[in-house]
């Protein structure tokens, strides 16, 4: 999923300053499920400001709304008579909802209220970690399924660095190396002998450094 | 209740399993209650989350108690300690737009236990009724 936290009120405040109706928009997908975006946090979001406005002369409505998907049309589509009536948009999803949302709202300026933080998954309860960094090309299959690229902090391919000590990255003690675990895994499969295997350098034309990626699926396109 | 009455008034959400009958045994037996609090039973104050707490005081409650069991003693094991991390992390909320944190509470009772509970009622009456609250938002 991809895992966001919340802004501080003061900046979602500062952003919508002059606005005097505000919907707040949450994402009934993986924002819900990291504790971000979903409905509670968008009636929190939504509770705050009133309340932070009860103090002040400024006269501000703010509605509240949760979709499916912030990232899908048809789902933001159902936004239309309540952005209607609102001169501002916080935006509770990540960075592709906030932007399908200002595609679909060209009059009506939408606020990102999250930081989207990465690709990952629950760890424990109330705790994510990154575990796919989107790179374009996967390498899981030679890896014991296991990132190097997202988990390990020098994103190397021939692990593990000399500093990785006791498991633990030399990055953060708190993280495990993930080459430690690379290697733990594929003993356990008996496949260690793909670790011999000297990995080329990466092409990162793939990733985010050859531009803004498209994805076709010729056989959909209508 | 009219939003003007709320404002003085306290919302206490109660574990069914615990506060709730303390805080009902305290008015039944006659100990000196605040007459502003408004209970509301719950059946676990794990079950309250910040949304309820929010909207209570967005409703003009001047301030909001979270009565729950003691600490080992939730029937659902952890409702208890879910409740009060929920409040301290509420609490930090309510510091962010700079409204005064103490407007909320946590705090435990068993159900034999009417007079901590309304004790404990009191003081937060008290406090909060020391306070201007509207003065407290504003600034």
């Amino acid at each position: 999923m991809i895992v966001a936290e919340r802004k501080a009120i003061s900046d979602i405040l500062q952003m919508i300053e002059g606005a005097g109706r505000v919907l707040v928009v949450g994402c009934g997908t993986c924002v819900t499920v990291c504790l971000a975006g979903g409905e509670k946090e968008v009636a929190v979001c939504a509770s705050l400001l009133r309340l932070q406005n009860q103090g002040e002369d400024r006269d501000l409505t703010v509605a509240e709304a949760t979709i499916e998907r912030q990232c899908e049309w048809e789902f933001v589509r159902e936004l239309d008579e309540l952005v209607a009536d609102c001169d501002a948009i916080v935006s509770l999803a990540c960075g592709a909802g906030v932007q399908t949302l200002a595609a679909q709202f060209e009059d009506t300026p939408v606020f990102p209220g999250l930081n989207t933080q990465f690709i990952g998954i629950p760890e424990e309860q109330g705790v994510w970690t990154e575990h796919c960094l989107a790179c374009g090309e996967c390498v899981l299959d030679k890896t014991g399924g296991i990132c190097p690229i997202a988990r390990c902090a020098k994103t190397i391919l021939n692990g593990p660095c000399g500093g990785s000590q006791d498991g633990k990255c030399e990055i953060n003690p708190e993280t495990d190396c993930a080459w430690q675990l690379i290697f733990d895994r594929l003993k356990r499969l008996g496949r260690l002998h793909m670790l011999e295997e000297i990995e080329p350098p990466k092409n990162w034309s793939h990733s985010s450094d050859g531009g803004p990626r498209k994805v076709k699926r010729e056989d959909m396109i209508l | 209740m009219t939003t003007g009455e709320l404002r003085t008034s306290v919302i206490a959400f109660c574990c069914e399993n615990s506060a709730l009958q303390a805080v009902e045994d305290a008015r039944h037996f006659g100990m000196t209650m605040p007459e502003c609090v408004q209970t509301i039973r719950v059946p676990c104050a794990g079950k309250v989350e910040e949304d309820h707490i929010l909207k209570a005081l967005e409703s003009g409650a001047a301030g909001v108690v979270l009565f729950a069991c003691h600490t080992e003693n939730c029937q659902y094991l952890q409702g208890n300690v879910r409740a009060e991390k929920r409040l301290t992390r509420l609490r930090g909320l309510l510091d962010e737009i700079g409204y005064p944190a103490d407007a909320v509470l946590y705090a435990s009772a068993a159900p034999a236990e009417a007079a901590r509970a309304a004790r404990i009622l009191r003081t937060f009456a008290d406090d909060l009724a020391s306070v201007d609250r509207e003065e407290a938002i504003e600034q």
